[in-house]
Protein backbone atom coordinates (compact mmCIF):
# COMPACT_ATOMS: atom_id res chain seq x y z
CA UNK A 1 0.00 0.00 0.00
CA UNK A 2 2.22 3.26 -1.07
CA UNK A 3 0.39 5.90 0.99
CA UNK A 4 1.34 4.12 4.30
CA UNK A 5 4.56 4.89 4.08
CA UNK A 6 6.52 7.42 6.35
CA UNK A 7 5.30 10.75 5.57
CA UNK A 8 1.94 11.58 4.10
CA UNK A 9 1.84 14.22 1.47
CA UNK A 10 -2.28 14.75 1.43
CA UNK A 11 -4.75 14.58 4.69
CA UNK A 12 -6.70 11.24 4.67
CA UNK A 13 -10.26 11.67 5.15
CA UNK A 14 -11.25 10.62 8.95
CA UNK A 15 -14.65 9.42 8.64
CA UNK A 16 -14.72 6.45 10.67
CA UNK A 17 -12.61 6.59 13.25
CA UNK A 18 -15.13 6.40 15.75
CA UNK A 19 -16.71 2.99 14.65
CA UNK A 20 -13.09 1.38 14.33
CA UNK A 21 -12.17 2.32 18.13
CA UNK A 22 -15.43 0.61 18.66
CA UNK A 23 -14.98 -2.37 16.43
CA UNK A 24 -11.41 -2.99 17.52
CA UNK A 25 -12.77 -3.14 20.96
CA UNK A 26 -15.81 -5.40 19.94
CA UNK A 27 -13.72 -7.98 17.99
CA UNK A 28 -11.49 -8.51 20.70
CA UNK A 29 -8.80 -5.43 21.27
CA UNK A 30 -8.36 -3.54 24.38
CA UNK A 31 -11.20 -0.99 25.11
CA UNK A 32 -9.24 1.58 24.41
CA UNK A 33 -7.13 1.10 21.34
CA UNK A 34 -4.48 2.81 20.15
CA UNK A 35 -4.66 5.98 18.49
CA UNK A 36 -2.20 5.13 15.64
CA UNK A 37 -3.75 1.61 15.60
CA UNK A 38 -7.41 3.19 15.14
CA UNK A 39 -5.68 5.33 12.14
CA UNK A 40 -3.71 2.67 10.14
CA UNK A 41 -7.05 0.60 10.37
CA UNK A 42 -9.02 3.43 9.13
CA UNK A 43 -6.50 4.09 6.50
CA UNK A 44 -6.98 0.08 5.35
CA UNK A 45 -10.66 0.15 5.65
CA UNK A 46 -10.95 3.32 3.46
CA UNK A 47 -8.74 1.59 1.16
CA UNK A 48 -10.70 -1.38 0.97
CA UNK A 49 -13.99 0.25 0.12
CA UNK A 50 -12.44 2.75 -2.35
CA UNK A 51 -11.55 -0.93 -4.25
CA UNK A 52 -14.74 -2.67 -3.72
CA UNK A 53 -16.85 0.26 -5.55
CA UNK A 54 -14.67 0.27 -8.06
CA UNK A 55 -14.78 -3.55 -8.58
CA UNK A 56 -18.61 -2.35 -8.83
CA UNK A 57 -18.49 0.38 -10.82
CA UNK A 58 -16.86 -2.28 -13.15
CA UNK A 59 -19.53 -4.91 -12.68
CA UNK A 60 -22.32 -1.98 -13.68
CA UNK A 61 -20.11 -0.55 -16.52
CA UNK A 62 -20.40 -4.15 -18.24
CA UNK A 63 -24.23 -3.90 -18.76
CA UNK A 64 -23.94 -0.14 -19.54
CA UNK A 65 -25.18 0.96 -16.24
CA UNK A 66 -24.03 3.93 -15.20
CA UNK A 67 -25.51 3.56 -11.18
CA UNK A 68 -24.02 0.98 -8.89
CA UNK A 69 -26.83 -1.55 -7.46
CA UNK A 70 -26.22 -4.56 -4.79
CA UNK A 71 -26.14 -6.74 -7.09
CA UNK A 72 -22.95 -5.14 -8.11
CA UNK A 73 -21.52 -5.48 -5.14
CA UNK A 74 -22.78 -8.47 -4.67
CA UNK A 75 -20.64 -10.37 -7.76
CA UNK A 76 -17.54 -8.35 -6.72
CA UNK A 77 -18.12 -10.60 -3.33
CA UNK A 78 -18.82 -13.78 -5.04
CA UNK A 79 -15.43 -15.36 -3.75
CA UNK A 80 -16.27 -14.20 -0.44
CA UNK A 81 -18.60 -16.15 1.28
CA UNK A 82 -18.74 -14.59 4.33
CA UNK A 83 -19.21 -10.91 3.30
CA UNK A 84 -21.52 -12.17 0.46
CA UNK A 85 -23.66 -13.63 2.94
CA UNK A 86 -23.59 -11.01 5.56
CA UNK A 87 -25.22 -8.44 2.73
CA UNK A 88 -27.97 -10.99 1.72
CA UNK A 89 -28.49 -11.43 5.28
CA UNK A 90 -29.05 -7.43 4.87
CA UNK A 91 -31.02 -7.36 2.09
CA UNK A 92 -33.65 -10.32 3.79
CA UNK A 93 -33.41 -8.24 7.40
CA UNK A 94 -34.41 -4.91 5.31
CA UNK A 95 -37.13 -7.11 3.38
CA UNK A 96 -38.65 -8.02 6.74
CA UNK A 97 -38.81 -4.86 7.97
CA UNK A 98 -40.17 -3.34 4.91
CA UNK A 99 -43.14 -6.05 4.99
CA UNK A 100 -43.92 -6.00 8.87
CA UNK A 101 -43.91 -2.29 8.42
CA UNK A 102 -46.68 -1.91 5.13
CA UNK A 103 -49.03 -4.68 7.25
CA UNK A 104 -49.04 -2.87 10.41
CA UNK A 105 -49.72 0.44 7.67
CA UNK A 106 -52.65 -1.76 6.63
CA UNK A 107 -54.06 -2.74 9.69
CA UNK A 108 -54.23 0.98 11.42
CA UNK A 109 -55.77 2.36 8.13
CA UNK A 110 -58.16 -0.41 8.24
CA UNK A 111 -58.97 0.10 12.00
CA UNK A 112 -58.86 3.80 11.72
CA UNK A 113 -61.76 3.99 8.92
CA UNK A 114 -63.56 1.48 10.56
CA UNK A 115 -64.01 3.63 13.63
CA UNK A 116 -64.92 6.60 11.23
CA UNK A 117 -67.95 4.49 9.92
CA UNK A 118 -66.62 4.25 6.31
CA UNK A 119 -67.32 7.88 5.62
CA UNK A 120 -64.43 7.76 3.07
CA UNK A 121 -65.24 4.58 1.41
CA UNK B 1 -21.16 -8.36 28.09
CA UNK B 2 -19.97 -4.86 27.28
CA UNK B 3 -18.09 -6.18 24.00
CA UNK B 4 -21.17 -8.57 22.96
CA UNK B 5 -23.31 -5.36 23.20
CA UNK B 6 -20.73 -3.04 21.30
CA UNK B 7 -20.34 -6.22 18.73
CA UNK B 8 -24.09 -5.98 17.82
CA UNK B 9 -24.25 -2.31 17.90
CA UNK B 10 -21.54 -0.78 16.62
CA UNK B 11 -20.87 -0.73 12.52
CA UNK B 12 -19.56 1.56 9.69
CA UNK B 13 -21.99 4.71 9.61
CA UNK B 14 -23.91 4.64 6.63
CA UNK B 15 -23.02 8.47 6.57
CA UNK B 16 -19.59 7.81 6.32
CA UNK B 17 -19.82 5.43 3.55
CA UNK B 18 -22.22 7.26 1.28
CA UNK B 19 -19.96 10.17 1.66
CA UNK B 20 -16.80 7.42 0.32
CA UNK B 21 -18.67 5.95 -2.25
CA UNK B 22 -20.47 9.28 -3.84
CA UNK B 23 -17.11 10.61 -3.63
CA UNK B 24 -15.07 7.87 -5.23
CA UNK B 25 -17.79 7.03 -7.81
CA UNK B 26 -19.14 10.42 -8.41
CA UNK B 27 -23.16 9.52 -8.07
CA UNK B 28 -25.05 9.20 -5.00
CA UNK B 29 -25.47 5.57 -4.32
CA UNK B 30 -28.60 4.20 -3.09
CA UNK B 31 -29.68 3.65 0.68
CA UNK B 32 -29.20 -0.21 0.33
CA UNK B 33 -26.32 0.13 -1.41
CA UNK B 34 -24.70 2.02 1.92
CA UNK B 35 -26.25 -0.25 3.56
CA UNK B 36 -24.71 -3.37 1.82
CA UNK B 37 -21.37 -1.79 2.07
CA UNK B 38 -21.69 -0.96 5.85
CA UNK B 39 -22.31 -4.30 6.35
CA UNK B 40 -19.34 -6.14 4.33
CA UNK B 41 -17.21 -3.71 5.44
CA UNK B 42 -17.79 -4.50 9.32
CA UNK B 43 -17.14 -8.13 8.57
CA UNK B 44 -13.94 -7.32 6.50
CA UNK B 45 -12.56 -5.50 9.32
CA UNK B 46 -13.85 -8.24 11.88
CA UNK B 47 -11.13 -10.43 9.88
CA UNK B 48 -8.21 -8.20 9.50
CA UNK B 49 -8.64 -7.11 13.42
CA UNK B 50 -8.62 -10.95 14.20
CA UNK B 51 -5.70 -11.63 12.23
CA UNK B 52 -3.92 -8.87 13.99
CA UNK B 53 -4.34 -10.50 17.34
CA UNK B 54 -3.36 -13.65 15.73
CA UNK B 55 0.05 -11.95 14.91
CA UNK B 56 0.03 -10.09 18.06
CA UNK B 57 -0.08 -13.18 19.89
CA UNK B 58 3.04 -14.90 17.44
CA UNK B 59 5.36 -11.53 18.15
CA UNK B 60 4.30 -11.61 21.76
CA UNK B 61 3.52 -15.09 23.21
CA UNK B 62 1.38 -14.36 26.50
CA UNK B 63 3.42 -15.99 29.25
CA UNK B 64 1.02 -18.66 30.39
CA UNK B 65 1.94 -19.06 33.99
CA UNK B 66 0.27 -15.35 34.76
CA UNK B 67 -3.14 -15.64 34.67
CA UNK B 68 -3.19 -11.83 35.48
CA UNK B 69 -1.37 -9.87 33.02
CA UNK B 70 -3.23 -7.30 31.00
CA UNK B 71 -4.25 -7.32 27.80
CA UNK B 72 -1.93 -5.44 25.28
CA UNK B 73 -3.23 -3.05 22.73
CA UNK B 74 -2.54 -3.99 19.11
CA UNK B 75 -0.39 -2.16 17.47
CA UNK B 76 0.24 -1.05 14.17
CA UNK B 77 2.70 -3.14 13.02
CA UNK B 78 0.47 -5.88 13.91
CA UNK B 79 -2.08 -4.44 11.80
CA UNK B 80 -0.11 -4.04 8.90
CA UNK B 81 1.40 -7.63 9.20
CA UNK B 82 -2.21 -8.58 9.58
CA UNK B 83 -3.28 -6.92 6.32
CA UNK B 84 -0.23 -7.87 3.92
CA UNK B 85 -0.76 -11.49 5.10
CA UNK B 86 -4.97 -11.21 4.38
CA UNK B 87 -4.04 -10.12 1.29
CA UNK B 88 -1.62 -12.53 0.21
CA UNK B 89 -3.38 -15.80 1.42
CA UNK B 90 -6.93 -14.66 -0.28
CA UNK B 91 -7.81 -13.45 -3.04
CA UNK B 92 -10.44 -11.50 -1.79
CA UNK B 93 -8.70 -7.81 -2.50
CA UNK B 94 -9.58 -6.54 -5.78
CA UNK B 95 -6.49 -5.18 -7.74
CA UNK B 96 -6.09 -1.71 -7.07
CA UNK B 97 -5.11 -1.18 -11.08
CA UNK B 98 -6.63 1.88 -10.72
CA UNK B 99 -3.90 3.68 -8.58
CA UNK B 100 -1.82 3.92 -11.02
CA UNK B 101 -3.93 5.73 -13.92
CA UNK B 102 -2.75 8.81 -12.24
CA UNK B 103 -4.42 12.30 -10.92
CA UNK B 104 -4.31 12.33 -6.73
CA UNK B 105 -3.87 9.29 -6.50
CA UNK B 106 -6.73 8.77 -4.12
CA UNK B 107 -8.94 6.06 -6.41
CA UNK B 108 -11.44 8.89 -7.55
CA UNK B 109 -12.35 8.22 -10.94
CA UNK B 110 -13.72 11.54 -11.99
CA UNK B 111 -11.52 14.71 -10.57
Amino acid sequence: MATEGISRKRKRPNLFSNDVRALMYAFGDVPNPERESIAVLEDILTDYIVDMCHEAARMARTTNRNKVKVDDFKFALRRDYRKLGRVEELQRLSKEIHEARKTFDDSEGKSLSKSHGDKDK
Amino acid sequence: MERYETFRRANISRGGVKKLANAVLNQSIANNVAVAISGFSKVFLGEVIERALDVQRRMDPPYPLNPYASQKPLLPEHIREAWRLYKQETALVPAAHWRRAGGQGDGRMFR
